[in-house]
């Protein structure tokens, strides 16, 4: 077999004793140390380990944070996934903690290098293949669920305080009223969004603050005005607006958004195709938003668009299977 | 003006887990920007970047030096230094990133504080044009989300408190579900949705490991 042996420096002497008892044992082994001089390293380094079987990996105190094992870790776990079916398996010098790639796989561990002839035995009867131990499988499991719980707790540290929000809103209110005696920009279109957001975020904790409908409008009016946006973009930001004035309870007004964005999508279609438009997304969502409030608004006013967005749904699928089938 | 490092207004998690993203943020980058946080989340980082304090009322530039100061690691994707545009300008923006890092990994105590991953494609000599970087490995990728996907977990599974046996089918697999709540949270949200939902909904993607 064909294996490649990864050691820092410092543990030249453990890796070639190490590699002297496997390819005693019948295998072919390379290592780092096995380049010729003037190759470009990392490419040498590389072709040993793209044609290795196996690879076994030291790994001691001292070469832990070694980039240049590490990028030779990283090597072979991209060269174990291209081709499955080619074990690693980790040599742990002392008490090191292996690094989380190794954690899993069959490990053998030695104090000093008089555990070398052990180590070595143990290596040989693994290169064998040995099924993976059950409780190492739970640890690493139990581990897995602590790393997640962690995560989860830090992600929360990314909520802003309602004060941060308060003082974000009038940060952002001064910025557009600036911004508002120039003529009309994408930067205040931008602004007028992203103050949206911080008023959805302090309505979710429970304080109302009113504005967001209207800097919706106002951010598409500028849009068409300046024409720097798809159609589509334009028929999504149209789609939020529906949403939003549904929300609010303004059930005509989220009616007439909502036909309006999907005339847009039936334009983009006629124009583009299927294949080409945005609106994929936006027509479901606006077909579940007409089903809501139909029964509001009176079923009559709501036939013509629910019609539409079973036309286009339909049209966008069968345009897409004849793609397919060409 | 005075800065106060850590900020004290702008979040504060666990900087040994966390991993600055520094990348374009248009439409056209979006697939990858996605991939590179469900890799780094999928792996038990942390994504950290300017975005994550947009609803704060601090500069953008305190933003930025305060995520990437307070991140052990970092990720740039330099595939945009290329020409746009009218006026041929390239975005400075990742190059300024990146050299900002760099200091932080040379801060002249001789510790080295900061590890980087810098993301290319493979269809230009980057190696050429930041010649500084010579000796530094610069990842490259073909420009699909599934090719960096593993580029990124074989970089991310070798740092030290990294989940343990990550292997990319499943996260790839789990990849494809994300981004059909991440297009939920974009009809809610537009293109700014807040970062806290943003991971949250790559937290509930990922692979389980009950």
């Amino acid at each position: 077999m064909k294996v490649f042996l990864s050691h820092a420096s410092s543990e030249k002497k453990m890796a070639k004793t190490l590699r002297r008892k496997l390819e005693v044992a019948g295998h072919e082994v390379s290592t780092s140390d096995s380049m010729e001089q003037g190759d470009d390293i990392t490419s040498a380094i590389g072709k040993l380990i793209e044609r290795a079987e196996a690879f076994v990996i030291i790994v001691s105190p001292k070469g832990l944070g070694n980039e240049r094992l590490m990028w030779e870790w990283r090597t072979v776990l991209e060269n174990s996934w291209k081709e499955q079916g080619r074990p690693i398996f980790g040599v742990l010098v002392g008490n090191v903690v292996p690094p989380p790639f190794l954690m899993g796989r069959q490990l053998v561990t030695i104090s000093s290098l008089d555990d070398i002839d052990t180590a070595a035995e143990q290596l040989l009867g693994r290169l064998q293949g040995n099924p993976i131990d059950e409780m190492v499988v739970e640890d690493l499991k139990a581990r897995g669920r602590e790393i997640i719980s962690h995560l989860s707790s830090e992600i929360q540290k990314f909520e802003p305080s309602p004060e941060q929000l308060e003082k974000q809103r009038k940060r952002l209110q001064e910025k557009i009223h600036e911004l508002s005696a120039a003529p009309a920009s994408g930067d205040l279109a931008r602004l007028n969004l992203k103050l949206v957001n911080v008023i959805k975020t302090l309505a979710e904790k429970g304080l109302q603050v009113d504005g967001a409908i209207p800097l919706m409008t106002k951010s598409l009016e500028i849009m068409e005005q300046l024409q720097n946006t798809s159609p589509e973009q334009r028929a999504a930001l149209r789609t939020r607006i529906a949403r939003e004035m549904e929300k609010a309870g303004d059930f005509q007004g989220a009616l007439q958004q909502a036909c309006r964005a999907l005339q847009v999508c039936e334009e983009e279609l006629d124009k583009k195709g299927p294949a080409d438009t945005e609106c994929d997304d936006n027509v479901p969502a606006l077909g579940s938003l007409l089903e809501r409030i139909k029964e509001t608004v009176g079923e009559e006013n709501v036939r013509a668009g629910c019609s539409l967005v079973s036309s286009l749904i339909s049209r966008a699928a069968n345009g897409k299977s004849r793609g397919g089938q060409q | 003006m005075s800065y106060k490092f850590p900020h004290p207004e702008l979040p504060n998690p666990d900087s040994e887990k966390s991993i600055f993203i520094n990348c374009p943020y248009d439409s056209e980058y979006e697939p990858f920007f996605d991939a590179i946080i469900f890799s780094v989340v999928a792996s038990g980082f942390i994504p950290r970047s300017a975005k994550e304090s947009e609803m704060i009322a601090v500069s953008r530039m305190e933003r930025i030096l305060h995520a990437l100061y307070t991140s052990k690691y970092s990720i740039h994707d330099l595939s945009r230094c290329r020409y746009e545009g009218n006026q041929m300008l390239a975005r400075f923006n990742m190059p300024l990133e990146l050299g900002l890092a760099m200091s932080r990994r040379y801060p002249g105590n001789g510790k080295i504080l900061h590890n980087w991953l810098v993301l290319v494609p493979n269809d230009a000599p980057y190696g050429k044009f930041v010649s500084d970087l010579s000796g530094f490995d610069l990842k490259q990728y073909p420009g699909n989300e599934t090719e960096l996907i593993r580029a990124l977990l074989a970089w991310l599974m070798v740092l030290p408190g990294a989940l343990p046996r990550i292997c990319p089918s499943p996260v790839i697999e789990r990849f494809l579900e994300f981004k059909v709540r991440k297009k939920q949270l974009k009809e809610e949200w537009g293109d700014d949705v807040p970062w806290k939902s943003l991971l949250e909904a790559v937290k509930a993607t990922i692979p389980d490991f009950a």
